[in-house]
């Protein structure tokens, strides 16, 4: 922060509108993160609240905490005098990474990954599709329609014929 | 718990991350997870999202040589050798053996070896169960005039994302060195029309490499030499887009070494690292032998090729087998000492995979789902990496023979 223009810049705040009407206040160097609030940025469009109808006050919590992190621990932006601490840090940030997604529940996964999908948060939403990837793994389809509130729309025949077609897949 | 719709990208990111055989799995979910399988952005967001750790290659290698051997692969992870899983080839040939012409995104190209190299083409696709036979030809062989021998180059072609064989029919007399008598044939095979089709001939040049696939900027590469001038080696490329050859002149690549060595002479094969054209070129110093790695930094600029690395192994290698993964450099050191990796990037070496047998081609690999749609498919016994194969149906196997048949 050595100019005050820049110092203005980092400090300048945008307001989020969550679909439950709660409002939260982002640093813009923050929210860059987000693919679509920095297009807002550029366009410079981003006056007063800005409503984001998909992502719930809980879930946007969320998300900012994270981008919140991602942006503290910038790895990339600062000078780290040996390559053995860059290794670290990232690794701390793997380790931060997992345990932020497994404290999740099932639902708050679904809604982060609908709302990192939504704001184009590319590292969170891959992250998110990581975990869940993870969980479906190894799962039967009854128990894969289960866990994603699926009614399945085959009749018996048509369900047997893709069984049997895929017989070693199903071993 | 409640009801929630994901959108169809955020389902691509996740299935997309799973192995082929879960997805396969998951086609009886419902009728918009079955048809994920063929859907050819989602094939490509599942290539995509394979990451570093699924980075495998296949090795080949023969087994039982004296007494009706058989092909057989072993995947595994190129750094760490960690996991290893033996497979077999499942179908069989005329020829017995297989040579592999090579890989690329999950499917194998495998041809007839041996003289019958080059005239039936097999694509298969490993981790899906899925062969198609390639064996016809724009072209007549004109076996009362001549013998025929084939190069081969097997690609991606991402404008139209498609998977192109490139076949180059040359034609000679029996017993003798290439001499051209007659234009060399050219056709190609593209997956997504399943034909073949000429694209005219490709006179003054014989392609030493009998198989490729060194694809870079849209071309197939070959290590050549001019018919007119013994001595005139160059690398010959064929761009999938305009369907025309090209020519790319090799640096200066003779190393001050020994000239020879327990009768090795220096050889040199091209190779892409970091998506970038490479010849790999070895050379004798201190009784080891050496490889010297040039880059073509801007691809078609013969005076961009720089020599980025010049490796002397501790050891004494047989063979260099090729670089994998864009940045893996794989040697066989043969016998107990096995398969050594050097990893370009780090420059270290990666402890072997030791492996006592025949060993041929290594190719990078990693599952997929292309050719789901396409060819036979073949029924396993057990799982997909077994030792012990499969069987064909009674039906199907007389249908396979006869396309076996139809160009000997």
């Amino acid at each position: 922060m050595s100019t005050p223009s820049s110092s203005v810049f980092s400090y300048r705040v945008l307001k989020l509108k969550s679909s439950d009407g709660e409002i939260f206040e982002v640093k813009q160097t923050v929210a860059v993160q987000s693919g679509v609030l920095k297009q807002m940025m550029e366009d410079g469009c981003t006056e007063g609240e800005i409503p984001l109808n998909n992502v719930d006050s809980p879930t946007l919590a969320k998300i900012i905490e994270w981008c919140n992190k991602h942006h503290d621990d910038d790895v990339e932006g600062r000078v780290l005098s040996q390559e053995k601490e860059k290794e670290k840090e990232k690794a701390d940030m793997k380790r931060w990474e997992s345990e932020f997604i497994d404290a999740l529940n099932r639902d708050e996964l679904y809604f982060l990954l609908i709302g990192s999908n939504y704001m184009n948060i590319k590292e969170l939403l891959d992250c998110a599709a990581q975990k869940v990837a993870g969980m479906v793994k190894g799962k039967t389809p009854e128990a894969i329609r289960e866990m994603f509130n699926i009614q399945s729309d085959f009749t018996e025949e048509e369900e047997k014929a893709i069984r049997k077609e895929n017989q070693w897949a199903f071993n | 718990m409640s009801s929630i719709h994901f959108p169809f990208e955020i389902l691509y990111n996740i299935l997309g991350r799973l192995p082929v055989k879960e997805i396969i799995r998951f086609r009886c979910v419902c009728k918009a997870w079955r048809v994920l399988v063929v859907d050819p952005n989602f094939i490509s967001t599942h290539l995509n999202l394979q990451t570093d750790d699924s980075d495998r290659c296949l090795l080949q290698y023969k087994a039982g040589r004296h007494g009706g051997g058989k092909d057989f692969f072993v995947a595994f992870n190129a750094r760490n050798f960690a996991e290893h899983l033996n497979l077999e080839v499942p179908f069989s040939c005329e020829t017995n053996y297989f040579k592999m012409v090579g890989s690329v995104n999950g499917l194998l190209c495998l041809s007839l070896s041996f003289t019958l190299f080059g005239r039936t083409l097999y694509l298969w696709n490993p981790s899906i169960w899925k062969l198609k036979i390639l064996s016809g030809s724009c072209f007549r062989r004109q076996i009362e005039k001549w013998q025929t021998d084939f190069a081969v180059g097997f690609g991606f072609h991402h404008r139209t994302n498609d998977y192109k064989i490139v076949r180059i029919m040359y034609f000679t007399e029996i017993g003798e060195l290439y001499v051209e008598r007659e234009p060399p044939r050219v056709e190609i095979f593209s997956l997504a029309r399943n034909s073949w089709r000429k694209v005219g001939t490709n006179s003054g040049s014989y392609a030493r490499d009998k198989c490729s696939t060194v694809v870079v900027n849209g071309c197939v590469h070959w290590f050549a030499y001019r018919t007119k001038d013994a001595s005139g080696k160059f690398i010959l490329a064929f761009d999938f887009d305009s369907e025309e050859f090209g020519e790319i002149t090799l640096p200066k690549y003779h190393h001050n070494g020994d000239s020879q060595f327990h009768g090795h002479r220096p050889e040199a094969f091209v190779a892409v690292l970091r998506e970038s054209l490479a010849l790999i070129a070895s050379f004798y110093k201190n009784r080891l032998i050496c490889y010297n790695i040039w880059v073509m930094r801007e691809y078609g600029m013969a005076e961009s090729w720089t020599k980025q690395y010049s490796i002397v192994p501790k050891e004494r290698i047989f063979r260099c087998l090729g670089i994998v993964n864009n940045r893996d450099l794989m040697l066989n050191a043969g016998g107990e000492k096995g398969v050594i990796s050097y990893d370009l990037d780090k420059q270290e070496y990666n402890k072997p995979l030791v492996f006592d047998e025949d060993l041929d081609e290594l190719v990078t690999f990693h599952e997929s789902l292309v050719l789901y749609e396409e060819g036979f498919r073949l029924t396993p016994r057990k799982d997909l990496f077994v030792e012990g194969g499969i069987h064909l149906g009674k039906r199907k196997r007389s249908v396979f023979e006869l396309l076996q048949q139809k160009w000997l």
